[in-house]
């Protein structure tokens, strides 16, 4: 069994498979700005804290006092591991004087010195720069065994962009590497394992976010989460908190399915939502993740609907978030929502506002699949979740089925339809797909009033369209 | 003229921190690491020390240790980007320099001593 360190940053030990390997060595390459020194920072900090020892070790001329000034205003830094466990020492001069050969001794010398079980070696490409490419293969080389017979991870940051046929890369054990892109006006930094010796790594891109606690990473939802969870089973109904529709689908929303609520604007989907919320209970808890109004306006909503959000909140057994729409990563959404259903085991999910998802991702086409990941995690946790989806409004009267990939993401459907007839506003409600059973095919006129949604004409209009 | 020994590892603080103070009249030795800082300390026996904490081969507070144990009683100055409170109660250094530092704060330490020294 190979032993692990992690690099003390959850999402990076899940890309990983653990962490790295102890007696391996890795390359961290990226540009400028990437964030290695802050990984390989925040990577000693947390070996430090799990008991091991740590060695930075830079190459580059500027000053380390300056960087190790900037990462102890980070969350991850503990300044009590200084100067014991964890140290910070310049090679340049014995590299600018010595050459490799005088580098390689040094790093041998401080990894004994310390007693280091993880090294950093900053500015790789700088011991480059002073050799030839065979010297430079050599030196990697018997670095990666010095790290082995130290029993130390070794970890080396390169900001050089060289491709994957460098013998560097086939010689050591991993290879990471990050960037900063650019997509429009939008950038945002990823982080990719491009190899890792004995392990399974979650291949491709993934994003990650630079704060002052740290780097988070956010292995793709898709790839990240357990690709087994529980088979969905069982004829188990969940009130949809409207009696009238629970009758169209034969007793409420199949148990732990995704519902996906479509429509055009003030057609009654974050009504209905805000219906499935209201039957909210401690046995049955809620949450909500919405984009476009906030919790206060949310509760006010739901009152002026008649619908009571206020008692499940104040007994603990509903929580409304919310999250401003722009470029939000979505993997860290998703995350986010898992563990918050997982620490209160909730049983009701309601998500408004898909597009707010769909706009924040990358690449759009991986919509359906980060829908359908997030729908299995909740349903493995036995949560019922119903998301709502905005299309243009529809002609009353023609018949329409969402997209195959809208229809792919879930196990439910339903079209909430508006237009005008008879000189009114109508809305209509029809079921288009229920997970393994039978439904009330037919359209269902409905309106909101003071009791929320109702089916049947509005009062004020009558069947006919005139004041009634 | 006051001898100083400068023992840094980073190339470019040694570079500022060693021409600041040869401007103002100071002869300046500088060692990049601490086997060399003590090597030339016991040797040329330099009227004040600055050095650094954390270096290869010898750390600076190793190398004071040693200098005191073998008689070494001039003043000298740690700079280090470890916070003041994380080093020893009682150290064998006499004054802590925060690191990075500004020249003006090395300058005005140094002249200090030089002060209390009395070389001119």
């Amino acid at each position: 069994m190979l032993e692990k360190f992690s690099t003390g940053i959850e999402g990076l030990d899940q890309l990983t498979d653990g962490g790295f390997i102890r007696g391996s060595a890795y390359i961290v390459q990226g540009p400028p700005g990437a964030g290695k020194t802050i990984m390989a920072n925040q990577f000693c900090y947390a070996h430090v804290r799990a008991g091991g020892r740590a060695l930075y070790m830079t190459l580059l001329a500027e000053s380390s006092s300056r960087m190790l000034n900037y990462v102890s205003q980070m969350g991850f830094f503990e300044g009590s591991a200084l100067p014991d466990a964890m140290q910070y020492i310049s090679g340049y001069g014995v590299l600018e004087r010595e050459g490799l050969p005088g580098l390689l001794k040094l790093v041998q010398h401080e990894l004994k010195r310390h007693r280091a079980t993880a090294m950093v070696l900053d500015g790789t490409f700088v011991a480059q720069s002073v050799a030839s490419e065979q010297e430079f293969r050599a030196f990697i080389h018997t670095l990666q065994g010095v790290a082995g017979m130290a029993d130390a991870v070794l970890v080396m940051l390169t900001h050089q962009n060289r491709d994957a046929s460098c013998p560097e890369h086939t010689m050591v054990d991993g290879w990471i590497e990050m960037s900063d892109e650019i997509q429009g006006f939008r950038a945002f930094r990823t982080i990719q394992v491009r190899k890792h010796r004995g392990a399974a790594i979650l291949p491709g891109k993934h994003r990650l976010r630079i704060t002052q606690a740290g780097i988070d990473v956010f292995p793709r939802a898709e790839i990240a989460m357990d690709p087994n969870p529980p088979a969905l089973t069982g004829t188990d109904r969940v009130a949809t908190g409207h009696r009238g529709l629970d009758g169209l689908l034969e007793g409420g929303l199949p148990a732990a399915s995704g519902t996906l609520l479509v429509g055009p604007t003030g057609s009654g989907k974050t009504t209905l939502g805000l219906h499935f919320l209201s039957r909210s209970h401690a046995r049955e808890p809620g949450l909500m993740l919405g984009f476009y109004e906030t919790p206060a306006h949310i509760r006010e909503k739901a009152r002026s609907l008649g619908l009571d959000l206020d008692t499940p909140i104040e007994a603990g057994a509903l929580e409304l978030s919310w999250l401003p729409p722009a470029e939000n990563i979505v993997d860290e959404v998703v995350r986010d929502i898992v563990n918050r259903a997982r620490a209160r085991n909730v049983k009701r999910v309601f998500i408004d506002g898909l597009v707010a998802i769909r706009d924040s991702l990358v690449i759009t086409s991986r919509m359906p699949y980060v829908i359908n990941a997030l729908s299995m995690q909740l349903g493995a946790i036995g949560a019922t979740v119903v998301y709502t989806s905005e299309i243009p409004e529809l002609e009353l009267g023609h018949a329409m089925m969402p997209s195959d990939e809208l229809s792919a993401m879930v196990d439910n459907v339903l079209l909430l339809n508006t237009g005008r007839r008879d000189h009114a506003f109508r809305r209509h409600l029809s079921v288009i797909k229920l997970r393994d059973s039978d439904f009330d095919p037919r359209t269902h006129e409905f309106h909101i009033g003071p009791a929320g949604i109702a089916f049947g004409p509005d009062p004020r209009v009558g069947s006919s369209g005139k004041a009634a | 003229m006051l001898r100083v020994l400068l023992v840094e590892d980073e190339p470019d603080v040694a570079l500022v921190a060693a021409t600041v103070l040869e401007e103002v009249g100071y002869h300046v030795t500088v060692a990049t690491d601490g086997h060399e800082g003590l090597e030339i300390a016991l040797q040329e026996q330099p009227e004040l020390i600055v050095t650094d904490f954390m270096m290869p081969c010898l750390s600076g507070l190793e190398m004071i240790e040693r200098l005191r144990e073998a008689g070494f009683d001039r003043p000298i100055i740690l700079t280090t980007a470890i916070p003041e409170d994380h080093l020893p109660r009682h150290p064998p250094y006499d004054a802590y320099l925060a690191k990075p530092y500004g020249t003006r704060k090395l300058l005005a330490l140094v002249d200090a001593f030089r002060a209390q020294s009395g070389v001119g």
